[in-house]
C-alpha cells in the first residue's frame, strides 16, 4: 500500500512539474478552447436556457462517471484530445488545420490534459 | 488522388505554383491533411459518389488568391473555394467534383469595417458569425448581426449559398442583405461590384446596384469566381424585443392563422413568426405513432379529437417584435385585437421581453439566440435522454412552398405519404426518431419573407453506408414529389444538386442553358467549382449537353 501511495504521489508531483513548465501553453490552450470549443463543450455555469450540445451529450453518455464538461475531466490525454479534433466523433465533425491549427491543437490538448492522471485512470 | 483529367506532371507543376503563391505550409497534400477536407456529413460517405479532395491550398490575401487561380487555369486544375467550409448539411468543404483542389479561404479572416451609424459591415470570407459578433461586442457597436443556427459559418459563405437567419425580414435573407462584392474571376482578374466599381467609392456597402447590369447573383450557388470581400447591411440594435404567442384550437384554423400573420409580417408589424403545433409533444405516444403510420394518415377530425382529448391547441404562432418597450407592447396589443377579430377562438400568451444590450446571464437564458442575432451552436442535437443514439450528421431537404395553411397541409400529406411509402418513418432524422418526418404536426420554417420552407433533416453516417443509401433514396424521392407539386428546393447538398436543378426544367432547361453560355464565356476551362448547382464545365456535359455521365444523381 505504501508503495502505491508513494508511486501515486510521485506521479502527481511529476504532473505538477510538467504543468508548471507548460503554463504558458496551457494558458494559450484555455484561450483557444474558449474560442473554438466552448460553444459546444463549455462548462455550464449559467442557468436558464443555455444549451451546450457537447457537454450535454457527454453528461448523458457517462451517466455521472465522468463530468460532461471537458475542462473538468482528468482522463483526457493530449493524444486523445487531438484524435477527436482531427477525426470527429458522433455529430461533431473533424476540423481542418486552417480551422484549428496544429499549434492551437497542441495548446488545447495541453489545457484539457492539465489534470490528466494516467495512473488513476488505469485503475478504472 | 489526381484531379480528373490532370496528369501527375501537371498536378505537380500546379502544386509547386500554389506553394510559391501561398507558402509551402499552406498547401495540403498528405492523406491525413486532405482527409480533413471531406464533407463530414456526406450522405454518400462509404458509397460510390462520395466526394474526395486531391489537395487544398489556403491563401491569406486577395493577391494570393489571384496567383492560385491563374496557376489553376494554366494547369487546368479544378478548384473549389470555401469560406469557412462549415456548411454542413448542405455540403461542407468538399466540392461537387471529386479530385478538386479546395481553395480554403478560412485564413482570410479580416473584418474590414463595421459602421454602427450607417449600419453595415465589410468582411472577408474566413470571418465567422462568431468572429463578427465578437468584433461588434468587443467594441460596443450598436448593431445586430443576423446569423443562421450554427454560428461557425461565415456571412460570405452562408449568403453565397442563400443562407437565412432569424431577425428582421430584410436581414434574414443573407444574400439579399449583402451589398457589394470583390471577386477574383476565373482568369485571375479582380472586380468589385455595385458602387465598388467606382474608384474611391464612399457607399460600396450601402447601395448595391451601382449602374448597369447587376451581376452579384452570378456568384451565389454558382461558380463564376472567388468572392474575397462582401458588404452586408446590419440591423441597428433595437431598444427592446418582445414576443407573444397565439394559439388556435382546430387543425384547419391554420388557414386563417397564416393569412392573418402574413398580413402582420408583410406590413412590417412583426418580425419573424414561428409556427408550431403543441400536438407535436404527443408524437412518441404509441397510439399517436400508430395513427401516423396508418395509410393516408389521420384525418383532420381525428387530429381535432386528439387535440381536444389532450386539451392542447392544434397550432401556435409566436410573434416577435423589435422596437421600444412601448411600441412593441402596442404592436402586440394590436396583433391580439386583429387576430381575435378574425379568429374568435384564438387565445394568447405573453412571451418574453428584453432590453438591449443584454448582459451575459441574460444572453445565456435566451431560448433561441439567433432570433436576437447571437451566434451559437445550440441547434446541434447530440446524445440526450430523448435521443440516445445521436446521428453522425445530417442532410437537409428544403423545399419552398407557398405561404398558406393549405400548402402546409398539402405538403404534410404529400411528403408524409412518400416517407410512409418508403418505410422511412422510423429512420433517424435531425429532429428525432420515429414518425417525425412530415407528420401532421410539422410546421414550416419562416426564414423567407414571402414563402415557407418545409424542412426535413435526414441522418448522414460515417459508419453506416446502408443507412446513407436509404437516405439518398428518400431525399431523391422527396425532390421528385416536390417537383410534381410545383415546389423546388432553395438549397441542397452536392449529392442532390443535379437532381434539384433538373427539376427547374422550364422550356427544356432554358435557364440552365443560358447559365452555361455565361459560364463558358467567363470560365472556358471550367476550373471553378465544377458542377456546383448543376452547372458543369463544357467538357463534362456528356448527357443531354447538361450532365456528366456516371453521376449518382443523373
Amino acid at each position: 500500500m505504501k508503495t502505491i501511495i508513494a508511486a501515486t504521489f510521485a506521479a502527481a508531483s511529476l504532473v505538477a512539474q510538467a504543468h508548471a513548465a507548460d503554463a504558458p501553453l496551457i494558458e494559450k490552450g484555455k484561450a483557444a478552447f474558449t474560442y473554438h470549443c466552448a460553444a459546444c463543450h463549455g462548462t455550464q455555469v449559467v442557468s436558464g436556457n443555455q444549451h451546450l450540445p457537447g457537454t450535454e451529450a457527454l453528461t448523458v453518455k457517462y451517466e455521472g462517471k465522468e463530468p460532461g464538461a471537458l475542462e473538468e475531466r482528468t482522463d483526457l490525454s493530449p493524444e486523445l484530445v487531438k484524435s477527436f479534433v482531427r477525426n470527429g466523433v458522433s455529430v461533431m465533425p473533424f476540423f481542418r488545420k486552417t480551422m484549428v491549427t496544429d499549434a492551437e491543437l497542441d495548446a488545447i490538448a495541453a489545457y484539457l490534459s492539465r489534470n490528466y492522471r494516467p495512473a488513476s485512470n488505469d485503475s478504472k | 488522388m489526381l484531379p480528373p483529367g490532370v496528369s501527375s506532371n501537371d498536378f505537380a507543376l500546379a502544386l509547386a505554383a500554389f506553394k510559391e503563391a501561398v507558402g509551402e505550409d499552406q498547401v495540403y497534400t498528405s492523406d491525413e491533411d486532405v482527409a480533413l477536407y471531406q464533407d463530414a456529413y456526406d450522405v454518400l460517405w462509404g458509397l460510390p459518389g462520395q466526394r474526395h479532395v486531391s489537395a487544398a491550398v489556403a491563401p491569406a490575401t486577395v493577391e494570393q488568391v489571384q496567383k492560385v487561380v491563374v496557376a489553376a487555369n494554366r494547369h487546368r486544375i479544378p478548384i473549389y473555394p470555401v469560406s469557412t467550409g462549415m456548411d454542413l448539411g448542405y455540403g461542407g468543404s468538399a466540392g461537387n467534383l471529386s479530385g478538386s483542389v479546395v481553395l480554403d479561404l478560412k485564413r482570410m479572416n479580416k473584418v474590414i469595417e463595421v459602421d454602427d451609424q450607417r449600419h453595415f459591415a465589410i468582411v472577408e470570407p474566413g470571418v465567422s458569425y462568431f468572429d463578427l459578433y465578437r468584433y461588434i461586442q468587443d467594441r460596443g457597436l450598436k448593431v445586430f448581426i443576423d446569423c443562421p443556427d450554427p454560428g461557425w459559418g461565415s456571412p460570405v459563405g452562408n449568403s453565397l449559398d442563400h443562407g437565412v437567419g432569424y431577425t428582421w425580414y430584410s436581414y434574414r435573407d443573407h444574400f439579399n442583405s449583402h451589398c457589394g462584392m470583390e471577386v477574383v474571376l476565373p482568369n485571375g482578374e479582380l472586380i468589385r461590384t455595385g458602387m465598388g466599381a467606382l474608384p474611391g467609392a464612399k457607399t460600396w456597402a450601402e447601395y448595391r446596384y451601382g449602374v448597369g447590369p447587376w451581376v452579384d447573383g452570378l456568384f451565389a450557388q454558382s461558380n463564376f469566381g472567388v468572392v474575397t470581400k462582401m458588404g452586408f447591411h446590419l440591423f441597428p440594435q433595437p431598444e427592446a424585443y418582445r414576443s407573444g404567442t397565439v394559439f388556435v384550437p382546430k387543425r384547419l384554423d391554420l388557414i386563417p392563422l397564416v393569412q392573418q400573420v402574413n398580413y402582420l409580417e408583410h406590413s412590417g408589424i412583426i418580425s419573424q413568426p414561428e409556427y408550431g403545433s403543441p400536438l407535436r409533444a404527443l408524437v412518441d405516444e404509441p397510439a399517436v405513432k400508430a395513427m401516423l403510420k396508418k395509410p393516408g394518415g389521420p384525418s383532420d377530425a381525428q387530429l381535432d379529437e386528439l387535440a381536444s382529448q389532450h386539451r392542447l391547441s392544434s397550432w401556435s404562432c409566436t410573434l416577435q417584435f423589435f422596437g421600444s418597450l412601448e411600441t412593441t407592447q402596442a404592436n402586440w396589443n394590436y396583433c391580439q385585437e386583429r387576430l381575435k377579430a378574425a379568429m374568435p377562438t384564438a387565445t394568447f400568451e405573453d412571451g418574453v421581453t428584453h432590453r438591449f444590450p443584454l448582459g451575459a446571464d441574460e444572453k445565456a437564458k435566451v431560448p433561441h439566440k439567433p432570433s436576437l442575432g447571437i451566434p451559437n451552436l445550440e441547434a446541434f442535437r447530440g446524445r440526450s435522454p430523448r435521443n440516445p443514439r445521436p446521428t453522425e450528421g445530417h442532410v437537409w431537404f428544403a423545399p419552398v412552398i407557398p405561404k398558406t395553411g393549405e400548402a402546409v397541409m398539402e405538403a404534410q400529406r404529400a411528403f408524409g405519404e412518400a416517407v410512409r411509402g418508403m418505410g422511412a418513418l422510423d429512420l433517424p432524422t435531425f429532429f428525432g426518431r420515429g414518425g417525425n418526418a412530415y407528420s401532421p404536426f410539422d410546421a414550416p420554417a419562416t426564414w423567407m419573407f414571402r414563402a415557407f420552407v418545409f424542412l426535413s433533416g435526414w441522418a448522414a453516417s460515417r459508419s453506416d453506408p446502408q443507412q446513407n443509401k436509404k437516405v439518398y433514396e428518400i431525399v431523391t424521392k422527396l425532390i421528385q414529389v416536390a417537383a410534381d407539386h410545383g415546389w423546388g428546393e432553395y438549397r441542397t447538398p452536392p449529392a442532390f444538386q443535379d437532381a434539384v436543378v433538373k427539376a427547374y426544367s422550364f422550356n427544356n432547361h432554358s435557364l440552365l442553358r443560358f447559365q452555361q453560355k455565361l459560364k463558358d464565356a467567363a470560365d472556358p476551362n471550367g476550373i471553378i467549382s465544377a458542377g456546383r448547382y448543376g452547372l458543369w464545365p463544357r467538357h463534362m456535359r456528356e448527357v443531354d449537353g447538361i450532365w456528366p455521365a456516371n453521376r449518382p444523381s443523373t
